[in-house]
């Protein structure tokens, strides 16, 4: 089964590399040309897409909020880790494991004692621009076919945005305790205003980008939970990269599917329905503290 | 809860249109053109430079003159209002700018040329301004030694 997804900018993308000084720079992919393209990585797509809306759902389906420990949480939302010292293979729990949760089958995960693999494969989210034209290709499904015409360069598409950082003697100067005071340009003690601009770069609004999920031998669950999450993920606002609270990062997502999936989600919906205490009691004792020998 | 939207071929093609580069493609003679021009633009504006009567600061001034030029702009091919809002800042004489045989040469080749070669000589003055700015600063002293016309 492959998921392809053209997700529109409909905000600046701030899905970053680094830092250089108090300017942030955006991700970018090097090609065998040489150029450096922006692209959005497969790891936060997965994260952002399909683990965090997933187990969201999970946790308010299986009307667990407020009753997770942090490795449990762990789990779910960022895969966990392997704490324990002594790693075994418990087949019974991955096969129990596979059959409650499509989820986890799709992402994997980490026990405390076992590392569980996961089946999706995500992409990166590729932009649509004239660099990247062959990698589009391969991707994209026949009936998405880009025209002829050249795209526009990636470079066409990176913007900036700056933003300053108040004080509160602009911002609300009659609040100040007395032995605080700043002086009218924001400064404190020392003289130096507190205000701060910091910058950066972003992918334009009205940009583009394609990216795809890739699930060898899943099942209508898994589809189903993929799509569900996908889903969920739009309906939260979609976004990708840093800076969502300020507006950035928003994504359109157009989905193609290359096999029929109706039913899929509803499917999903009613099977963590019916396996719902099933599924606590295995989260309970996967996470259960082992008792001293 | 909501369903994920899918695209038609058509509204695929409808979405990739807005992506389709409007501009052809700029050669390398193109460039090499857009640089040269560019320079002398910049070397000009030093002729008519007034803004400060020790001139110490002439070449930062001007850097900083059309840095802000180019941003007013916008992105626009009006290459006419770049030259004015240069020539404003830096506080050129209209009647000595009006009598220069270089500033007249330059508007009508900004003139001459499309929609397309103006925006890319904006966003090529805009990415290479500092290292313009130093070979301006080399050709106005070729051409007031004489060696270059300016």
């Amino acid at each position: 089964m492959r998921i392809i997804c053209y997700s529109e900018t409909v905000s600046p993308i701030t899905h970053m590399a680094g830092v250089v000084g108090n300017e942030a720079i955006i991700k970018r992919e090097q090609l065998a040309s040489g150029q450096w393209v922006p692209s959005i990585t497969g790891n936060a797509l997965r994260h952002r897409c399909v683990r965090e809306t997933g187990a969201r759902y999970l946790v308010d389906a299986l009307g667990l909020s407020g009753e997770l420990s942090l490795p449990q949480l762990a789990f779910l939302f960022n895969g966990g880790s392997l704490t324990e010292s002594t790693g075994r293979e418990d087949t019974k729990k991955i096969a129990d494991l596979q059959r409650l949760f499509p989820l986890l089958r799709l992402l994997g995960g980490s026990l405390p004692d076992q590392i569980l693999s996961g089946t999706l494969i995500a992409t990166s989210g590729l932009l649509v621009c004239e660099e990247n034209r062959s990698r589009l290709s391969g991707l994209l499904p026949d009936e998405w076919s880009l025209p002829v015409d050249r795209l526009r360069d990636a470079e066409a598409m990176v913007g900036t945005y700056q933003y300053v950082r108040g004080v509160p003697t602009k911002t609300c100067p009659d609040l100040v305790r007395g032995e605080d005071e700043l002086d009218a340009r924001g400064a404190g003690k020392d003289g130096k205003s507190q205000q701060m601009i910091f910058s950066g770069q972003c992918v334009n609004p009205g940009a583009a980008f394609v990216h795809g999920f890739l699930a060898p031998s899943s099942t209508a669950l898994d589809i189903g939970c993929l799509l569900h999450s996908l889903a969920l993920w739009q309906q939260a606002g979609g976004t990708v990269g840093g800076s969502a609270a300020k507006g950035h990062g928003r994504l359109s997502t157009y989905v193609h599917c290359d096999q029929p999936i109706y039913g899929c989600v509803e499917r999903y919906q009613e099977h963590v329905e019916q396996c719902k205490q099933e599924c606590v009691d295995w989260l309970t004792a996967a996470f259960a503290k082992k008792k001293a020998a | 809860m909501s369903t994920l939207q899918g695209l038609t071929t058509e509204q695929f093609r409808q979405k990739i249109a807005g992506l389709i580069d409007p501009a052809r493609e700029v050669n390398q003679a193109e460039k090499q053109n857009l640089k040269e021009e560019a320079i002398r633009f910049l070397s000009i504006l030093a002729k008519h430079y007034a803004l400060k009567s020790d001139r110490k600061s002439l070449w930062g001034d001007i850097g900083n003159v059309v840095h802000k030029s180019l941003a007013k702009l916008g992105g626009s091919p009006d290459l006419e209002r770049l030259v004015n809002d240069c020539l404003d800042g830096v506080l050129a004489d209209i009647a000595i700018s009006s009598a220069c045989p270089a500033v007249c040469q330059i508007i009508e080749t900004f003139g001459a040329r499309d929609d397309h070669w103006r925006s890319q000589f904006a966003t090529s003055l805009q990415q290479h301004l500092r290292p313009w700015v130093v070979l301006a600063r080399s050709r106005y002293s070729d051409a007031k030694d004489g060696k270059v016309e300016l």
